[in-house]
């Protein structure tokens, strides 16, 4: 026995590691944690008969499409645009556009999860057909991609219920802590871009005032997290997200300023894709059109972003 | 700098990496994140030698607080600690404690980032040292104790003037290690706000897509530094060469302090 116990160890230990890799490579139903991007939604089948109204919309030349489906990166984690409900199932304004969408392309759709700051590299790598993420359409991002604009979003400005610190606007944050999700364009607008440093910070220390403390988080769940906890005194997002963290917090949040600055929310896509920004714009025009788009926004409560 | 759009933006240019190399919001989270470790480093050996010691001396109610506090924050994920300092406890004492003698106000329990982080990861290191220390301990004949006690020494004397200087030359490569280690543990730091070195990068690289030219800044900076600290390991070790002998305290820090040019204990 003992002539084999160094090989007897060392096949048991491969064995442990082989196991290991077959039970990590094999489960592929995890709901959406995944920052390698899981699928977690196949929407809608291809459909079976044009509509009813409207121009069919040709997708023959669009070559993201020709398997069947669009596939959507997202960060999932920003109610009430994009969220797992209950079940895990995503839902939320851009899940029922994107969906929408799909079924007026005739093709299935997938929302696939990743963290946000990863969304444009990989749709650059040609992990996605397009991106479908509360994405702002900025001067910044619209260098490297194209944007089919869907909605418009300002910022919104939450705080713990009462407001003890008594901030009303972007101007009383001078000398405060605020809590922010990394990457945003709230970022931004509070320490200036990366090219030109100053922002909402740099305007109080002008005025003689204290600057701004900010705390930046990975996620936006975070950042709300931080404010309840009292490690920040105010905390910014895009507005329809600060609105609905206001909303689910039980009464410890409200919400303080409303659609501030107003940017459009753009559907993103390789510079190179003209066909399927093309394709896209002509089906969300249809949905405007027909209605659908109005539907959509009432049922989240979100009436006030439409675009036109 | 705009980013051509007609190139990839996977290519990797270098004078954004260049431009970042040496910026002040960098170095400055470098300095921090080198700050922090030694900080939580020196806390942690702190606590692993009581805990190590405790549980070796078979301190009564200090033992078994001892093995269950190496158990939960060996047992748990540093990083679930740091949001816990963070995040959770200022919820859980959101009341004033009224005591007899002293108020604990609520807001104590608000740990700034820095805090959070500091408490978070010397605490973690506490648990892991006591293994070492214990390792180290436990590694110096038996005989050394009976010798000390004979004397008339109390156990935490011989501990304290026996024991532990031998132990501690033991000691010393696993907890060079741990040092190594807690330059870049400390970078989980990023996800409660403290602005160490990632957090440094994060903030440029969320805003300017080039992920890569300053994951790569960063990568240099901790290689510098853990680099650097891997040198100063390797030569206290060879200071304290041969490691059989038996000098105390004040003999180890005499030779680790040794001023350089003398060839001592090296073969």
């Amino acid at each position: 026995m003992r002539f084999y116990r160094w090989p007897l160890a060392l096949a048991a230990l491969l064995l442990v590691i082989a196991s290991a890799f077959a039970i990590a490579c094999g489960d592929d139903d995890e709901d959406g944690d995944g920052d390698g991007g899981e699928p977690t939604a196949a929407a809608t089948e291809p459909a079976a008969e044009t509509p009813g109204a409207g121009d069919e919309i040709d997708i023959s030349d669009v070559p993201e499409l020709q398997d069947g489906t669009l596939t959507f990166g997202s960060d999932i984690a920003y109610a009430p645009i994009e969220f797992f409900d209950e079940n895990n199932q995503p839902v939320g304004l851009d899940i029922d556009l994107g969906n929408a969408i799909g079924e007026l392309l005739g093709v299935e759709v997938v929302f696939e999860n990743a963290g946000f700051d990863s969304l444009l590299p990989s749709l650059d790598a040609e992990r996605y057909d397009a991106i479908m993420s509360s994405m702002t359409a900025n001067d910044e991002r619209r260098e490297v991609v194209d944007f089919v604009e869907y909605f418009l979003a300002g910022f919104g400005i939450i705080v713990p219920a009462g407001n003890p610190q008594g901030i009303e606007g972007p101007d009383d944050l001078c000398g405060k802590v605020v809590a922010v999700q990394r990457g945003t364009i709230q970022v931004d607008f509070l320490i200036g871009s990366v090219d030109a440093p100053g922002g909402q910070d740099q305007a109080c220390k002008d005025a003689g005032q204290p600057g701004i403390t900010v705390r930046e988080f990975d996620t936006d769940p975070e950042a709300v997290q931080a404010l309840i906890a009292g490690q920040a005194d105010a905390e910014m997002a895009d507005y329809p997200v600060a609105a609905y963290s206001a909303e689910q917090s039980d009464g410890a949040l409200e919400l303080v300023e409303t659609n501030v600055d107003p940017a459009p929310y753009g559907i993103a896509v390789r510079k190179e894709s003209t066909a399927l920004r093309d394709v896209l714009q002509a089906a969300l025009d249809q949905l405007i059109e027909d209605g659908t788009y109005a539907e959509i926004l009432e049922k989240w409560n979100l009436s006030d972003g439409a675009i036109e | 700098m705009a980013a051509d759009p007609t190139l990839p933006l996977l290519a990797f240019e270098w004078d954004v990496f260049r431009d970042y190399l040496f910026d002040e919001a960098i170095m400055r989270g470098a300095m921090r994140t080198l700050w922090i470790s030694i900080l939580a480093q020196a806390a942690g050996i702190a606590l692993g030698v009581i805990a190590a010691v405790a549980r070796h001396l078979k301190v009564p109610v200090g033992s078994q607080a001892a093995a269950l506090y190496i158990w939960f924050f060996r047992g748990t994920p540093l990083l679930v600690q740091l949001i816990f300092w963070f995040s959770a406890l200022p919820q859980l004492v959101d009341n004033d404690i009224d005591l007899l003698f002293v108020t604990i106000q609520s807001e104590w329990f608000l740990l700034t980032p820095f805090q959070a982080a500091l408490i978070g990861l010397a605490i973690n290191e506490g648990a892991y040292m006591a293994e070492i220390v214990r390792a180290g301990i436990e590694s110096i004949d038996r005989g050394q104790m009976d010798a000390a006690r004979s004397l008339g020494m109390t156990s935490m004397q011989a501990m304290r003037h026996v024991i532990l200087p031998q132990a501690a030359r033991v000691a010393i490569p696993p907890t060079g290690n741990e040092f190594i280690a807690m330059l870049k543990n400390s970078s989980l730091a990023t996800v409660i706000a403290y602005p160490e070195l990632l957090y440094a990068a994060q903030r440029v690289y969320t805003r300017n897509y080039r992920t890569l030219e300053l994951l790569a800044v960063a990568s240099v900076w901790y290689l510098a530094l853990t680099t650097f600290f891997s040198v100063i390991q390797g030569e206290i070790e060879a200071r304290l060469r041969p490691e059989s002998e038996r000098g105390g305290w004040r003999a180890i820090v005499r030779r680790v302090l040794e001023p350089p040019g003398r060839w001592v204990g090296r073969e």
